[in-house]
């Protein structure tokens, strides 16, 4: 699946934040004035990994749309039965993310690879996205799901992403309607210098959730965060 | 004068180690051990099961029943190394491949056989649980041990860049003697690599307070928040201006 127009890659401007900035207009002069020098200024970087330098030589076909969009292949025996046994499927496309424990409910944008080899995150800082390059909800591998901790102007669709624990459940509902329950199972924050590509996006033979956003210190000079929190679970019993 | 001797010996003795150790650490045309770079232009995995094997004949030959393997790659495409951790499950018996290894990537398309490119270690099960890994770093040029037709090594002319390419035209396999033509095997498919780029400091603070409670880290992301806490503060006057606009719409 290619993703959608409401995906951007890193280094682009966040709408959310544009549209603050804008709304800020004309009501308070010198606010207006300092909110847009920090929508040109910030707005700019994001919190893009270290790893992700624009500068590096942009992989060919490195676009969302070139690799096949499930990865995960037909049924097979699990390791425990020799014996053909209740097999993972591919899954289907996730439509819609719930954390009750934090009071979020949103519909999901899809999101590729940008040309730095990074993830593509959402234009709008309110949206939540996914990525459609790797597993889905009812399927082998991981579905992993994004969104901003905050715009240049304040709290984001994620912001409360760190008050969840262990224990707590996320529902993703697919495009067929399926409600499929997760818990979370660990939080962790990790430098995104380290970041643990293989963990958070490697194949996985089970159905697995990862939710990812922002945290650590924000450099405003480079724009970034230095840390993503990121969010494991697996299916409920 | 007997210990100036002794360590003059020594001294040389030390010379001719590390001149050694540098032939050693540089032979030509083949892959080397490096660590790990500090950035990768790209990443991919593969999800490796019995299912997906295939002959070079091309005809499909069921790998080791119940059998899974996870192959994640890094490539950093301009310094044409490629890091490797590699997990089979439910493997069992010796590995056997012409190959120098029988752990590979071959350039071949899903249901296709094509040759090996390269030759990774074969993972063992240090732990005893019945899980075999593998983990590391190679730098190419690489070789694989086996020849083509014409006489050259399958690796030679290979590099990196044709993955970021195609990564649906590779697969990991790896090879045993009781399923010589693959015990398990999956495409190679692109995933992101490095940071995900989902914030832009408008609650930085409250971010930096949140993280440094939840994960009990050093103090330096509080007084890292503080440091921008200028700039947080006119982030916040934007942020009330706009929930301002909304209430009035």
């Amino acid at each position: 699946m290619t993703p959608r127009a409401g995906a951007r890659r890193t280094g682009g401007p966040l709408r959310g934040a544009a549209r603050a900035a804008r709304l800020g207009g004309g009501r308070s002069g010198r606010g207006v004035a300092v909110g847009l020098g920090l929508a040109a200024v910030l707005v700019l970087t994001g919190c893009a990994s270290s790893e992700a330098d624009p500068a590096a030589s942009s992989p060919p076909g490195a676009a969302a749309s070139d690799a096949p969009s499930s990865p995960a292949p037909p049924a097979t025996p699990s390791p425990a039965a020799p014996a053909p046994a209740p097999a993972v499927g591919t899954g289907a496309e996730p439509a819609r993310v719930a954390v009750p424990a934090i009071e979020l409910d949103e519909p999901l944008i899809g999101l590729g690879i940008a040309s730095t080899g990074a993830m593509e995150v959402p234009d709008d800082a309110d949206e939540v996205g996914w990525f459609t390059g790797g597993g889905r909800p009812g399927g082998r591998g991981p579905t992993v799901i994004a969104a901003h901790v905050d715009s240049t102007s304040g709290p984001a669709v994620f912001f409360r992403l760190s008050e969840l624990v262990p224990g707590d459940e996320v529902t993703v509902t697919t495009v067929e309607g399926t409600a499929v329950r997760y818990v979370v199972d660990e939080v962790v924050d990790v430098p995104k210098a380290e970041f643990p590509t293989a963990r958070v996006f490697g194949a996985q033979p089970t159905d697995q959730l990862r939710l990812i956003t922002c945290g650590g210190v924000f450099d405003p000079g480079s724009g970034h965060y230095d840390q993503n929190r990121v969010v494991f679970a697996s299916p409920a019993a | 004068m007997t210990m100036k001797r002794s360590v003059r010996h020594l001294t040389i003795g030390g010379a001719a180690a590390a001149a050694a150790t540098l032939i050693v650490a540089a032979p030509a045309a083949a892959e080397t051990t490096v660590p790990e770079p500090s950035s990768f232009t790209s990443a991919f995995t593969v999800m490796a099961t019995p299912d997906q094997v295939i002959n070079n004949d091309g005809v499909a030959v069921a790998g080791e029943p119940g059998a899974t393997g996870t192959f994640d790659f890094r490539i950093n495409s301009d310094t044409e190394v490629i890091c490797y951790d590699i997990t089979l499950t439910g493997v069992t018996g010796d590995y056997q491949s012409p190959a120098k290894t029988a752990t590979h990537i071959h350039q071949a398309a899903a249901g296709q056989p094509g040759p090996p490119r390269i030759a990774f270690p074969n993972p063992t099960d240090a732990d005893g649980d019945g899980v075999r890994e593998a983990s590391g770093c190679l730098q190419g040029p690489f070789t694989t041990g086996v020849t083509n037709d014409a006489g050259a090594d399958t690796g030679t002319g290979f590099t990196l860049a044709q993955i970021e390419a195609n990564p649906a035209g590779f697969t990991g396999d790896s090879h045993t003697a009781s399923f010589a033509a693959g015990v398990v095997r999956g495409q190679l498919t692109q995933v992101p690599v490095g940071g995900v780029d989902t914030g832009a400091g408008g609650a930085a603070s409250a971010v930096a307070a949140g993280t440094s409670a939840s994960s009990g880290t050093d103090s330096g992301a509080l007084v890292g928040a503080a440091a921008v806490g200028g700039l947080v503060l006119v982030g916040a006057t934007g942020l009330v201006l706009r929930r301002r606009a909304a209430a009035r719409a």
